[in-house]
């Protein structure tokens, strides 16, 4: 078997030849992990979203879409009230009255959701990373990515600055972060203050952790019942997102179709760069064999130069793409952080790993497989 | 590259697209199981009214009605049921291409659907509701089914089955529609 250093030494005797490699193969790690990225980054956070005990009940039409649809006050109350198996956390139960409004600052789209005190038990994700939850008039909390969802100047929804939405100034009072779904890039103030801002008697939904995600069923049953008189439908969270998984999976899919396609432009790079090695080595091949090395020896060291260009490209792709940081992407009904865990990056490293495997596998045979005399004889 | 290393890199490419792809699955019918066999009745049942007017019948009345499954929990025999007068959508038309679904009601205004709609949940011999255990119902099905007027908790009339459903009929939808399971 030739050693590990005879494979690094011809790395090293071809420098440029081995650089402009390296970075085509860190190039082709860090493209697999930035589309790999988006599409964990998008169907991560809709599915994450999605808390399985939570029922939302919804207009009497059963819609999906938040935003359109509509409950009257009353019947929303009554329902709030009534519904069975509500969780309760210090005394309160974790149900939560809701107004979606799709507002605008300019020409750019965000989620403005007036909620009751209970909505932060059932959205229990949400965390106040600065200030405090809305307590006076007129006063909102911004989630972290809502300054990209409407490409807004962070800076400009810092605390305690003033925002105006729907013909009303509001006082941004706290910041919040729900890691994973899409309510990070919402702005969140009081249901009555919202109502009245956007002259609303209605609202959008009725939201409840349940004590139980068994008694989901028990629930359904409720609704029925109650549902021709509140006027009511009701829906599993993960339900209601489903919808809005099946609109966004075939992007995520493109994206790891796009990650692939680059993989296999990498690997037809690395063949070509591994077939021209081969090629202006072949007296050097011809003597390895004739010095008693066998086709398996000599064909392994040349597999293993283009596993260590692979392994050296994907490690500089990998230390690159998490330089990145925290990158947000907008989508039309949320936003998302990019996905850069390790385990991205890993897949990105592992990309490389294969570009080198595959592309070096056929020029490795190639080389053992040229009759010995031809080898010393330096034809191609 | 020589045409003979492009073919075997394809290959090989080719190879190991295959080993990722996932298995393919497939529709298995459903066996209806005793549970099923007991909700779902072999003949329809006589004398049946609309839902509008068991709406008007008195608590403790025994009656059968007919009228389209519209809003159905996945794990009980418990859905709302309309009166099968009201047009939906994929009957009717579709509101200048409103509609999203062949199950909606939106060419006819909530409070119509509402008043000409009721719930109607399944109960056995002791009073539990019963579970729909593979019961092939889909909604917008059209059934005949025999039970009590009850009481919602919010006052409103329920028909409560004890014996069973007929299903009358089925409609015919577009064959991309995918119906809530």
């Amino acid at each position: 078997m030739l050693p590990l250093s005879y494979a690094l030494r011809n790395l090293w005797r071809r420098k440029a030849r081995t650089l402009i490699t390296l970075l085509g193969v860190a190039l082709i790690s860090m493209l697999v992990v930035l589309m790999g990225g988006f599409a964990q980054g998008l169907s991560g956070t809709v599915r994450d979203s999605a808390a399985h005990d939570v029922m939302i009940l919804t207009g009497s039409a059963g819609e999906h879409d938040m935003v359109r649809s509509v409950i009257t006050r009353g019947h929303a109350e009554a329902a709030a009230a009534g519904i069975p198996h509500a969780a309760e956390v210090g005394g309160m139960r974790a149900v939560s009255i809701e107004l979606h409004i799709a507002t605008r600052k300019g020409d750019k789209i965000g989620l403005l959701r007036g909620v009751t005190d209970g909505a932060y038990l059932v959205h229990d994700r949400i965390t106040i990373v600065e200030g405090h939850e809305p307590r006076g008039e007129r006063e909102v909390i911004i989630g972290r990515l809502a300054a990209s969802r409407m490409d807004l100047d962070e800076a400009d929804l810092a605390v305690g600055k003033r925002i105006e939405l729907e013909g009303v100034e509001w006082t941004i009072v706290g910041r919040f972060a729900a890691p994973g779904t899409v309510l990070e890039a919402e702005i969140w103030g009081r249901l009555d203050d919202i109502a009245l801002a956007t002259r609303r008697t209605d609202v959008s939904c009725v939201a409840a952790r349940l004590d139980d995600v068994k008694n989901m069923g028990k629930v359904g049953l409720w609704i029925i019942r109650t549902g021709v008189d509140y006027e009511i439908a009701g829906v599993p969270e993960p339900k209601m997102f489903e919808t809005l998984q099946k609109a966004l999976d075939p992007i995520a899919a493109l994206a790891w179709l796009m990650a692939l396609l680059v993989l296999v432009g990498g690997v037809f790079a690395c063949a070509n760069t591994m077939f021209a090695a081969v090629l202006a080595r072949t007296r050097e091949v011809g003597t390895l064999r004739a010095l008693g090395y066998g086709p398996f020896a000599v064909a392994f060291s040349l597999l293993t130069e283009a596993l260590l260009l692979g392994l050296l490209g994907g490690l500089i792709g990998f230390w690159i793409a998490g330089l990145f940081g925290e990158v947000p992407l907008k989508f039309p009904m949320g936003a998302f952080y990019l996905d850069l865990s390790p385990t991205i990056r890993l897949a990105g490293l592992a990309s490389a790993l294969l570009a080198g495997l595959i592309g070096g596998i056929v020029p490795a045979l190639r080389a053992v497989r040229m009759p010995l005399p031809d080898a010393l004889g330096g034809k191609l | 590259m020589t045409p003979r290393l492009t073919l075997t890199l394809c290959l090989a490419l080719t190879l190991t697209l295959a080993a990722c792809g996932g298995d393919a699955t497939t529709d298995t019918p459903t066996t209806p199981t005793t549970t099923a066999a007991k909700v779902l009745l072999d003949k329809d049942l006589d004398g049946a009214v609309s839902v509008l007017d068991a709406k008007g019948m008195q608590e403790g009345d025994e009656v059968v009605v007919y009228g389209r499954i519209a809003d159905m929990p996945t794990e009980y025999v418990a859905f709302r049921v309309t009166d099968d007068e009201l047009d939906y959508c994929g009957r009717g038309t579709d509101c200048e291409g409103n509609c999203k679904t062949p199950w909606d009601y939106c060419c006819i205004q909530k409070e119509t659907v509402a008043a000409a709609s009721m719930p109607v949940e399944m109960r056995d011999a002791d009073g539990n509701p019963v579970k729909r255990a593979g019961a092939d119902l889909r909604l917008l099905d059209l059934v005949a089914m025999k039970g009590t007027i009850g009481k919602t908790e919010s006052g409103g009339p329920m028909l409560i089955v004890t014996g069973g459903l007929y299903k009358r009929e089925r409609p015919v939808v577009k064959e991309h529609v995918v119906f809530p399971e």
